[in-house]
């Protein structure tokens, strides 16, 4: 039996990990760019790659086996280039180049002015690599027209022609480093030259004779720890651990669920537990009177009920609820708002319900058992809740346990619709708001526990009941 | 019969037995399992009532389609496409017999709601079946493969429809159409639109086809056909296609009928919730979902229109696909 329950429990396991699997696949696998829902469809490249790097979605797929180029400012201490101490998640390392023709000054030629450098993760970098391959083929800069000659004497300065970063390090300091040795022309752009490799750029930033020891570019190291920083471990061990915080709210996951599952709870425990005993009763009672019009009219009913849609009970309900108390009939604002909601609940579902457990009951009352218990002169109740209802609780048991997940999600459609602010609620406006980890989150939350359930009542069959054979 | 009767019996009761079944006049050479179904399906007046349901809503599918077809194809704009059929002279409208387009009223932008049901069928067929095409397939052949070869192949199969199960299908539904919802398109399909609606409908409902194929394979392989022609030394492949899989081709058509109501329903739920097909294209999810604030300003026939639309076809289905498993599959047969 021990290694029964254990064995199950090793399949349980695997079961999770293969949602964990799938969930990776579905929100970090298919393409999507999920930077443009949060800083906006316009946003400059830079902006999105900015907030990729600050919530770890730049990092490698599968397995980290990559490096980055990062330039260190050492003006205040070993802090990467542009690091925010109040935004520590994320990368914060510097990828200068692969950003150039993507800040729009650069595009305007006056000086490139870039605060915040974020890195790449490029594999097998090292030094000689080709330039071109930090840089993505994209232009460093543009290259201007000449000035017309003017017959007044300007005060400005001449624009800077060529790729030209000028770093704004933390104590307030400016360096201007000229890149153009690394670069050609072609057309009316300035890109990495063929010749250049990684290194080449580390020695200019590093030996620049204005630098003296100010910031310094260097490639990071690699070790083995380093192969599980990426978005693969990072989504598994979010999942376990709900430890994430949602990208809208900017709160940890285990509170914003600690705050909405009580609604949803108030939802659905009644509503599951009215619905199951309100389904047996009428259920045995139409078995009971099997073949005659009481039980047709039964299933009759039942199939109908089965074939309104679920939205129909809704809209009609509210509305009819709207028409006797306006009040009562959206949002929260009194406790007692949620008697319409359960009311729908139980009545959409009676129909599937009272007609499983006819069958069940059904198939139970033709059984040799019954007729012998009969035979030997064992009363019509004994036998009903003796024998019978022993027998079918299987199959119930396995009903129930199909309707747990939503003890906790509430009903979807429900909660949007009535405006009760539960965990269903909430996993709809994430969707449509982007919220990755909060959908993440609600989904594996159901699987996890809709796996347990399963589980526990496997061994549960084993446990007590004899016929069940352990393979 | 006169013959049987004029020789001598050798065992009386054989001979009542036999008589008795040749004096009521149905004895009939034994039927084969679809040949039985046949005759119980057509002989069943309300499964004939609802295929007769199912036949008409497909010819308005068809309808809806051929018009959509020539409003595309037309160029001199005689014919106009749905979208361009906005009245705002008649808004909001409630239904009545002047015109057919004001049969069941208009909408909030002049559109008649009767002709908005009548296309919203074709969405929802397109749904029910393209979603099952993908399901039945996929479910057939991976439940035929996990319980035919057994051991790791039988493993891995049930981990995937395991893992698949365990996450509730509207959910898996969402996290589908959520992946989905800037995907580029694939082989030309854009998943953003009907086609991965359908996609997702059929990726979730594979499971339960899956495991029925599984469980009657698993049966079927220790029959005796099958020991006998493995002793004979048929090649597996063989087996499985010649013996195993016509004994489970009945669970597909069960299935189908299944599958569609299901489907026909998580399409509404969908679009509804802004998940489905997009806004625009008429179907009745979109109806719904616009509808949904209209019945305290009294308008009552947009919401109702779709609805029961839904209800008569989801009947249907249900009720065929009840006569169809009792038809086809006399162990499930109800009590």
């Amino acid at each position: 039996m021990i290694a029964y329950i254990l064995r199950r429990l090793g399949w349980s396991i695997l079961t999770v990990f293969g949602v964990m699997l799938l969930t990776f696949i579905l929100f970090r696998g298919m393409p999507g760019d999920i930077a443009a829902a949060h800083v906006g469809q316009k946003a400059r490249q830079q902006d999105r790659a900015e907030w990729l790097s600050r919530h770890g979605y730049d990092r490698p797929k599968l397995v980290n086996t990559h490096r980055r180029l990062v330039v260190i400012d050492n003006t205040e201490g070993d802090k990467p280039l542009g690091a925010d101490d109040d935004k520590a998640a994320g990368s914060q390392a510097a990828d200068a180049l692969a950003l150039f023709g993507e800040s729009p000054k650069a595009e305007e030629g006056e000086s490139n002015d870039i605060t915040r450098l974020l890195g790449r993760f490029i594999k097998n970098l090292d030094r000689d690599t080709p330039l071109s391959e930090l840089t993505e083929g994209r232009p460093m800069a543009k290259v201007l027209p000449p000035p017309e000659p003017t017959t007044q004497p300007t005060t400005a300065p001449a624009p800077v022609n060529g790729p030209i970063i000028m770093f704004s390090l933390r104590d307030g300091s400016n360096l201007k480093i000229d890149f153009t040795s690394l670069a050609k022309i072609e057309g009316d752009k300035f890109l990495a030259s063929d010749e250049a490799a990684c290194g080449d750029l580390i020695d200019l930033i590093n030996k620049h004779p204005e630098n003296k020891g100010r910031i310094k570019a260097a490639i990071t190291d690699w070790g083995w720890t380093d192969l599980f920083d990426s978005q693969f471990f990072d989504h598994m061990s979010k999942s376990v651990t709900f430890n994430a915080s949602s990208l809208v709210l900017k709160k940890k996951l285990t509170d914003i669920i600690a705050e909405r599952a009580p609604d949803s709870l108030a939802l659905t425990v009644p509503a599951l537990a009215i619905g199951w005993i309100l389904a047996m009763i009428i259920s045995s009672f139409v078995a009971y009177y099997r073949g005659t019009v009481l039980d047709k009219l039964g299933v009759f009913l039942s199939v109908l009920g089965m074939c309104i849609p679920f939205l129909a009970f809704m809209i009609y309900g509210q509305w009819l609820m709207f028409s006797i108390a306006p009040t009562r009939a959206y949002g929260m604002a009194y406790r007692s708002n949620v008697y319409l909601p359960i009311a729908i609940m139980v009545i959409a579902g009676l129909g599937a319900s009272v007609r499983f457990y006819r069958t069940v009951i059904l198939d139970q009352v033709h059984q040799d058992y019954v007729r012998t218990a009969r035979a030997k002169g064992a009363s019509l109740p004994a036998v009903l809740f003796k024998h019978v209802l022993k027998n079918c609780m299987l199959p119930i048991l396995t009903n129930l346990i199909l309707a747990l997940p939503f003890l906790i999600m509430g009903s979807l459609l429900v909660e949007t619709y009535f405006g009760i602010p539960g965990l269903g609620d909430l996993l709809l406006s994430s969707i449509n708001q982007r919220d990755e980890p909060v959908v993440n989150a609600m989904v594996f939350l159901t699987a996890v526990i809709y796996t347990t359930g399963v589980m526990l009542t496997d061994i549960s069959y084993a446990l007590f009941d004899p016929r069940i054979r352990l393979t | 019969m006169t013959e049987e009767n004029k020789t001598p019996p050798p065992n009386p009761i054989v001979v009542e037995y036999a008589g008795s079944i040749a004096a009521k006049g149905d004895f009939v050479p034994g039927r084969s399992l679809w040949g039985d179904a046949r005759r119980r399906i057509f002989r069943d007046k309300w499964a004939m009532v609802c295929l007769g349901i199912i036949v008409l809503y497909s010819l308005i599918a068809l309808g809806g389609l051929g018009y959509e077809m020539a409003a595309e194809a037309d160029n001199n704009d005689s014919i106009k496409t749905f979208e361009e059929t906005s009245d705002y002279e008649n808004t909001n409208r409630s239904p009545s017999l002047e015109a057919p387009r004001f049969w069941l009223g208009t909408d909030w932008a002049g559109k008649s709601v009767f002709y908005k049901t009548l296309l919203g069928v074709k969405v929802s067929l397109t749904v029910g079946f393209m979603a099952n095409v993908i399901a039945i397939p996929l479910g057939m052949i991976l439940g035929a493969l996990a319980g035919f070869y057994g051991k790791w192949v039988d493993t891995g199969i049930v981990w995937l429809f395991s893992t698949m199960a365990s996450i509730p299908g509207i959910m898996l539904l969402i996290a589908l159409r959520y992946a989905f919802q800037d995907a580029p398109p694939v082989l030309g399909m854009d998943l953003g639109g009907v086609a991965g609606v359908c996609i997702a409908l059929g990726v979730v409902s594979w499971i339960r086809t899956c495991r029925l194929v599984r469980a009657e394979v698993m049966k079927i392989r220790e029959l005796d056909y099958v020991i006998a022609a493995r002793a004979i030394g048929t090649p597996k492949i063989i087996i499985m296609l010649r013996h195993v899989i016509p004994n489970v081709l009945h669970l597909a058509i069960i299935n189908f009928s299944l599958g569609f109501v299901w489907a026909v329903k998580s399409e509404v739920i969908l679009s509804y919730l802004g998940l489905g097909v997009p806004v625009g294209v008429p179907s009745w999810g979109n109806m719904i979902n616009a509808a949904r604030t209209d019945l305290f300003m009294g308008r009552w026939w947009e919401l109702t229109a779709a609805v029961s639309a839904m209800f008569f076809l989801v009947l249907a289905l249900n009720i065929l696909g009840d006569r169809l498993r009792d038809a086809l599959d006399p162990k499930l047969r109800n009590v």
